[in-house]
């Protein structure tokens, strides 16, 4: 009886942790890390908004988990109508006791440091729902699933060439990924309950923008896996690594672009020259995590000094950003959009050279 | 037509030193042998998927060195293990990869259809790969494999999580290949299939060329009393 419980939480420990979801949950950690540094330097981080933070996330946790399984456990045939349920049940905690509002009290006004602490919540409950989904896995029954094949192309696209095709692929494998619709759908209903509270815009653009980093990771995450297995998986193919880079790239560009003018102008009806603004900022993002990867390579076949040139239009990039950020004249963004840029670059090159290491690994075994 | 001169080739697990083979035009070649006999390393070469020390490969007197965009657009190749693009279905991943073989749309219909209904791939053409089960992932990889008619085709385990139906299906379309003029080499554990299929037969062992031939060449050879190729291993390498 003990050796079989053991046994059942060591499966689903390892559910929780593998090679798969680990580098989402290293993201996540990191950008904890990174928001708790900048709160540190930001303002006075006292014991008791500490203990607050801590104690909130743990509740957080607790309370999704224990219900949440249940739920799992008994609608074991249906894990996504599970999951949407378990999701109605944060949204609906989140705008009932409106956990940041909490915190806001607890730290005497708001400001930028209730604000990122508001995007430690955010990531908690998000890391919660994400583990939960993973736990779904191992109750999905072998059959087409519908909720991943909504999009099915059932035809082949007669416009379509070689790389449109893979920016349509690209486009269609980071849609079908739990964790992007996970996030998106956070995102979204997070930004709709806090809507019914009486947070200034400010709030509303760090759990946005909060958002957007972890959409940014997700889909540079993904498409450079795709990127660097399609030659890797079909060695045949008539095409190089910088084709199917550029493709990706803009594949990735175009989805940040949609999702940040949907919620943007949508949701906070910002006027046109942000959007403008936040568009270049995104397109420039795609252009670095794109000469990152090629860097990356270069670095990589040729040594420290190969890809010089690649680092040089990468500074250039970096300073556009930089520029377009200075442009937006809005409390609390300028920073969380920098982080935001340099985790992409960061965390696209870790990426990149991991995967580059291990289609060398594989051409030796 | 497909030659290999003086191959070298080294992994972790296996190694090649000096494999010269030819396939002809409309031929199967097997190649056969132990788990580390090189014969995985072999095709993984072949396909241009690992550099190899030295040595020629030559695909329809193109040389791999110095045309290699025209060697690979020739070539098919499935793998084994089978990876595939986990998040497309079978029915997009076939369309990328066909496009990216610039064949065109109506191209890409006919010859995904073909296949399809030639693997019996069924509606889990349009299931997410992930969500699939093995026979069909192995279905999938092979109709990449054929998507754009190589003229050289590399087949590491084709039937492998097949019943004997799916074998079948495998073997018909091999057999369509070689009929179209196509050279394919054949890699596998699968003595009947490569008895049944196979033209001339390569046994490898630690990365050498042991024996090679037509069947009844090597049952010649190996004085093997059993007349077929499962004789002919047990032989050479004497297991029960």
């Amino acid at each position: 009886m003990l050796k079989g419980t053991v046994r059942f939480w060591q499966i689903r420990l390892n559910q929780l942790l593998n090679k798969t979801t680990g580098p989402d949950y290293l993201l996540v950690l990191l950008l904890v890390c990174f928001v708790y540094l900048i709160g540190r330097i930001w303002s006075h981080w006292t014991i008791l908004s500490i203990s607050t933070t801590i104690l909130l996330l743990v509740n957080i946790g607790l309370y999704t988990s224990v219900f949440g399984l249940w739920i799992l456990f008994l609608w074991r045939r249906l894990p996504y109508w599970a999951a949407i349920f378990l999701l109605a049940i944060s949204v609906g905690w989140v705008s009932t006791y409106n956990p940041a509002l909490v915190v806001i009290t607890n730290i005497n006004g708001p400001g930028i440091y209730s604000q990122l602490l508001t995007m430690l919540i955010g990531i908690g409950l998000l890391g919660t729902i994400t583990a939960l989904f993973e736990l779904t896995k191992d109750y999905q029954p072998i059959r087409p699933r519908q909720f991943l094949t909504v999009f099915s192309r059932r035809q082949v696209f007669p416009s379509f060439t070689g790389m449109g095709n893979l920016v349509t692929m690209g486009v269609l494998r980071i849609g079908r990924d739990r964790f992007f619709i996970a996030t998106l759908t956070f995102l979204i209903f997070t930004l709709v309950a806090n809507g019914m509270g009486w947070f200034p815009i400010g709030n509303w653009l760090i759990i946005l923008t909060s958002g957007m980093v972890i959409l940014s990771i997700i889909i540079s995450h993904r498409l450079t896996a795709l990127s660097s297995s399609l030659l890797e998986r079909f060695p045949g193919l008539p095409t190089t690594v910088g084709a199917i880079d550029f493709a990706v790239s803009i594949a990735g560009t175009l989805i940040l672009a949609v999702i940040s003018w949907a919620l943007l102008f949508g949701l906070l009806q910002l006027n046109v020259v942000d959007t403008v603004w936040l568009t270049g900022i995104f397109l420039t993002g795609g252009i670095d995590a794109l000469l990152i990867s090629r860097s990356a390579r270069l670095l990589d076949n040729y040594g420290l000094l190969g890809g010089w040139w690649m680092v040089i239009l990468q500074l250039v990039a970096l300073g556009m950003i930089y520029l377009f950020l200075w442009q937006l004249n809005l409390s609390g963004v300028l920073l969380v959009l920098g982080v935001n840029m340099a985790l992409m670059v960061i965390l696209t090159s870790y990426q990149e050279s991991t995967e580059s290491v291990t289609i060398k690994t594989s051409w030796l075994s | 037509m497909f030659r290999i001169q003086d191959l070298c080739a080294r992994s972790i697990k296996e190694v090649l030193s000096g494999i010269s083979l030819e396939v002809k035009n409309g031929q199967v070649l097997a190649i056969l042998g132990k788990s580390d006999s090189g014969k995985h390393l072999l095709g993984e070469i072949l396909a241009g998927k690992c550099p190899a020390i030295s040595g020629e490969i030559i695909t329809n007197n193109y040389r791999r060195h110095t045309h290699r965009q025209k060697t690979q657009i020739q070539t098919g190749y499935l793998a084994n293990p089978v990876q595939l693009e986990e998040f497309l279905t079978g029915f997009e991943l076939l369309d990328l990869i066909g496009s990216l073989y610039h064949l065109s749309p109506v191209a890409r219909t006919q010859r995904i259809a073909v296949l399809a209904n030639t693997l019996e791939i069924g509606q889990a053409l349009y299931s997410v790969i992930e969500s699939t089960d093995p026979a069909t992932r192995q279905k999938i990889a092979l109709a990449i494999a054929l998507i754009h008619s190589p003229k050289v085709l590399i087949l590491d385990e084709p039937a492998q999580y097949l019943d004997f139906v799916g074998q079948k299906q495998v073997e018909r379309l091999i057999t369509d290949q070689t009929n179209e003029g196509s050279s394919v080499v054949l890699i596998t554990d699968n003595l009947e299939l490569a008895e049944r299929l196979a033209d001339e037969i390569i046994i490898l062992d630690q990365g050498q060329i042991l024996l090679a031939g037509t069947l009844q060449r090597l049952i010649n050879q190996t004085k093997s009393r059993a007349h077929s190729l499962d004789g002919v291993m047990k032989t050479i390498f004497g297991y029960a």
